[in-house]
């Protein structure tokens, strides 16, 4: 998920996780029964939800709570002393924690493979467009251009095993694959507890595995982007996940219309400009929440045709994208192998 | 700022450690559903029955319509085509052609704009429109209209045969020409209308308040009981889902003692404070006044009396018979209170000073001794601050609006420990109904997560958006092909009209009203004298 332009400064409240007794769902193979629990409460500037099956009960809360701390004691660019506030800052001897290098780690292989329409390091650029400001404004090339001299792979070095910057003036924002590698985090952590049946969601990427308390696999909506609140039911279309994650990435109600048709914010970090396509949101299914939150955010880039392409290598990556066509219409495309998440009951 | 931060951080690490000593005590069992089977604590089959009895789950509570049989073709008549019944008749499946093209023209701009198609799919209840009564001629004209359209088309498309035009309810009544007829006239006409039509063996369904006096209540419900016909009151909130998923969380004690319901009407515009629209070709020439007016009733022509007539006492009860009836008919269904023991009230007119006579700004609160608690019903038609219905217990309040929250009490006694123990947060919902939401276990969005408000004219049913007038209507003439009485029958219209009635009664003499149970009397307190 990429956040565009300027972000406020969120205050969030460190809720200590609640936690509830969901329902069971029938015994499995071996007999044994399984509860399952939910556990809710808001990181990152938003909310999450982990609902996990369990044959015995195990008091996860203050680990989880103690995992999202460190991670935004490491990526988050609200707190000024995190690892990358300081790396951001060109502070001499940081040590970087293991978040921060995995996830920049996974971040340059993810840059180079979508030929830099996921970048990390185009803050810099999404500042200067800012918030819902008219595009004709900012036609300042030479502003555009200097800008770009901090941004694009070639500006982060990780081949000597630690983080280098070309310059100091670059500046790195991991808000477009944090979400999702906390996400993968939290799951490996179930794991290693020997929880297999868990949906975890932080901020609307999700990541599911095994089954749910009806003993199916996981149902999750995909949410439609045009539609605002007035009685509608918002979401798109519904999907099975069992085993993968899902993220969207979209434009939702920041938009311009030119020529009758919508154009979203997301900014390309290859020209600095807007990147022109009609793509409303991008939902990627991934086997890891890391990739698939990194990779919505490169479609929203490279819009429907050439996101089409880009995926072709990555295999295991299906894709929904929402499009604006003319006069208010949308139209929904799909990957070749999407279908088969698709959730047939409806 | 920084400071309070500081502190929550200071205070939350300490409440950290203190937790790891606590949490070796904890049971073993999810923790949420203990307090509530303390009762059952030493059964063996605990884990089991924790699960079933806690499981306030979020699948819908209303089951998959099924489609009814089609019986014979039913003969409807509308006897006042105004706002109100313009919808019901449209539920019924005739809307006017103008209304299909309006539907259709919004589809074309929008091919996401779901009404015309939502309209089209609404289920043939097998009826006709036979008969039309309205004193306003235009009026008559739009019922006729959509009457004939039974195709649902729009002004370009096929038309069927038109009903026929009663100049009075009693002609219409006495024409046999209909089977079932929809009163949605102003209220005074409300039971001489249905008292007529019972007593002709005709099916009625007619909108709220029930009646316009305690007397016509009286009398209208011996009538109805006595013959033996179909009754549903219109109240299209009993097939919101939300209320019924709220029955079931009372049912299951989830909030403890129950002592203070609080139900409101927030309005903030004219057209809310019932100063509708005055019709350019509305004129004595149009209008068949002294039929508006009704036996006993002579007064000088005025348009304003017969477009607005809900501020007056002559035709209507004001927020009582209005809005006052439609927050107890939803409590009602949820807690089955009855006629409150006794009522007090008090308003004035202190926002919509246009020369009406009821109040804009109104309070009633309704006693229940017996049941140990209060309902607070509180009206402002001149503010638009959203305020919502909450059940509040001791243990926990349930907030009932289009979703259902379920907040537990800072002080609740059953979930102390729980509060204590940080498992149950006071600010976070213990339970959560969002309606609509088609079973899943969690969305995929780029959103903030966020709780959409959706409108009062629809409820889902499986996640599929229906109208919740169609389903009222439909429920009302399944029950004229089953023999049914439908879930808004002439009891829960009596005691709901008696209600609103009482509360009238206290407001307009300052006294407090009984109801005598025993005698089934409404009894008169004295004012308090002040020595």
């Amino acid at each position: 998920m990429v956040l565009q332009g300027k972000m406020k400064f969120i205050r969030y409240f460190i809720f200590f996780p609640l936690l509830a007794l969901i329902g069971s769902c029938l015994p499995d193979k071996s007999g044994k029964n399984i509860d399952y629990f939910e556990l809710a409460g808001y990181t990152q500037g938003t909310s999450y939800h982990i609902i996990m099956g369990m044959e015995k009960f195990l008091d996860l809360r203050l680990a989880i709570d103690s995992i999202l701390h460190e991670i935004d004691q490491s990526l988050s660019v609200y707190d000024s002393l995190s690892v990358i506030s300081r790396f951001n800052r060109n502070e001499p001897g940081l040590v970087p924690d293991r978040f921060f290098l995995d996830v920049l780690e996974k971040s340059l292989e993810i840059m180079k493979k979508t030929d830099g329409a996921f970048d990390i390091t185009a803050a810099p650029l999404i500042n200067f467009w800012g918030f819902g400001t008219q595009i004709s404004e900012r036609k300042d090339t030479t502003k555009i251009k200097n800008i770009l001299k901090y941004v694009g792979i070639s500006k982060i070095d990780l081949s000597g095993g630690v983080p280098l910057k070309s310059s100091d003036e670059v500046i790195i924002n991991l808000n477009a694959i944090a979400q999702g590698y906390t996400v993968d985090e939290i799951s490996r952590f179930l794991e290693k507890n020997d929880i297999h049946n868990y949906l975890v969601e932080i901020g609307g990427e999700v990541r599911a595995k095994g089954k749910n308390r009806d003993s199916e696999k996981w149902i999750i909506g995909i949410d439609n982007p045009v539609r605002e609140s007035g009685g509608d039911n918002n979401i798109e279309t519904t999907i099975r996940l069992s085993g993968q994650s899902v993220s969207t990435s979209g434009n939702y109600r920041k938009f311009y219309v030119e020529n009758g048709i919508r154009y979203g914010h997301t900014i390309d970090p290859r020209t600095g400009y807007p990147a022109r396509n009609s793509l409303l949101s991008a939902t990627v299914i991934a086997p890891d929440c890391t990739t698939a939150d990194a990779l919505a955010t490169a479609c929203m880039v490279l819009g429907y045709e050439k996101s089409l392409e880009m995926l072709k290598s990555f295999p295991g990556v299906e894709a929904f994208f929402i499009c604006s066509g003319e006069n208010n219409t949308t139209q929904v495309f799909r990957t070749s192998g999407f279908d088969k998440y698709l959730d047939l009951a409806e | 700022m920084e400071e309070n931060q500081e502190n929550n951080q200071k205070k939350f690490s300490r409440k950290r450690r203190d937790l790891l000593k606590a949490m070796a005590s904890l049971p073993v069992l999810g923790a949420f559903a203990y307090g509530l089977t303390s009762k059952r604590s030493h059964d063996n089959s605990l884990k089991q029955n924790i699960s079933e009895e806690l499981k306030l789950s979020s699948a819908s509570p209303v089951k998959e319509i099924k489609s009814m049989p089609k019986g014979e073709k039913l003969r409807l008549g509308i006897i006042g085509y105004g706002g109100r019944g313009n919808h019901l008749v449209r539920s019924a499946g005739f809307a006017s052609p103008e209304w299909i093209d309006r539907l259709m023209e919004a589809k074309n701009l929008d091919p996401k704009d779901t009404r015309y198609d939502e309209y089209m799919e609404l289920e043939d209840l097998n009826v006709e429109l036979t008969a039309v009564c309205d004193v306003f001629d235009i009026r008559a004209a739009g019922a006729l209209a959509a009457s004939a359209n039974i195709h649902r088309q729009g002004t370009s498309g096929k038309m069927g045969k038109e009903a026929i035009r009663y100049k009075s309810y009693q002609e219409l009544i006495n024409s046999k020409t209909v089977d079932a007829v929809i009163i949605a006239t102003p209220d005074h006409l409300h039971a001489p209308m249905a008292i007529a039509a019972a007593k002709a063996g005709i099916h009625v369904y007619v909108e709220k308040c029930m009646t316009r006096t305690l007397e016509e209540t009286y009398e209208l419900a011996e009538i109805v009981k006595n013959s033996g016909i179909i009754f549903q009151l219109g109240h299209q909130g009993r097939q919101t889902e939300s209320y019924l998923k709220a029955k079931e969380i009372i049912d299951k004690d989830i909030l403890g003692k129950i002592s203070l319901i609080e139900v409101c009407t927030n309005r903030n515009d004219p057209n809310g404070a019932w100063q509708y629209e005055i019709h350019k070709d509305a004129s004595q020439q149009t209008i068949d006044w002294d039929l508006f007016t009704g036996d006993g009733l002579k007064r000088p022509f005025s348009l304003e009396r017969f477009f607005r007539w809900r501020c007056w006492w002559d035709y209507g009860t004001g927020l009582s018979g209005d809005l006052l009836t439609h927050e107890y008919d939803a409590i009602n269904q949820v807690l089955q209170l009855g006629i409150p023991e006794s009522v007090v009230a008090s308003g004035g007119v202190y926002f919509y000073k246009d020369g009406r006579e009821v109040p804009d700004v109104w309070q009633a609160v309704l006693e229940y001794p017996s049941r140990d608690l209060t309902m607070l019903y509180s009206a402002t038609l001149s503010s638009n601050r959203n305020r919502g219905k909450v059940i509040m217990g001791h243990d926990a309040s349930l907030e009932i609006g289009e979703n259902l929250n379920v907040f537990a009490d800072t002080e609740s006694t059953r979930y102390k420990e729980k509060i204590q123990a940080g498992i149950i947060d006071p600010r976070i919902p213990i339970f959560s109904y969002i309606p609509g939401r088609k079973k899943m276990d969690a969305v995929t969005t780029a959103t903030e997560a966020y709780f959409a408000g959706r409108g009062l004219l629809y409820t889902y049913i499986n996640g599929k958006r229906v109208d919740t007038t169609f389903l009222h209507i439909r429920e009302w003439i399944e029950g004229i092909r089953s023999g049914k009485q439908p879930s808004c029958d002439i009891e829960q219209g009596f005691q709901e009209a008696v209600t609103a009635h009482m509360a009238t009664l206290a407001y307009r003499e300052g006294i407090r009203v009984y109801w005598d149970a025993a005698k089934k009397a409404v009894v008169k307190g004295e004012p308090v004298p002040v020595s």
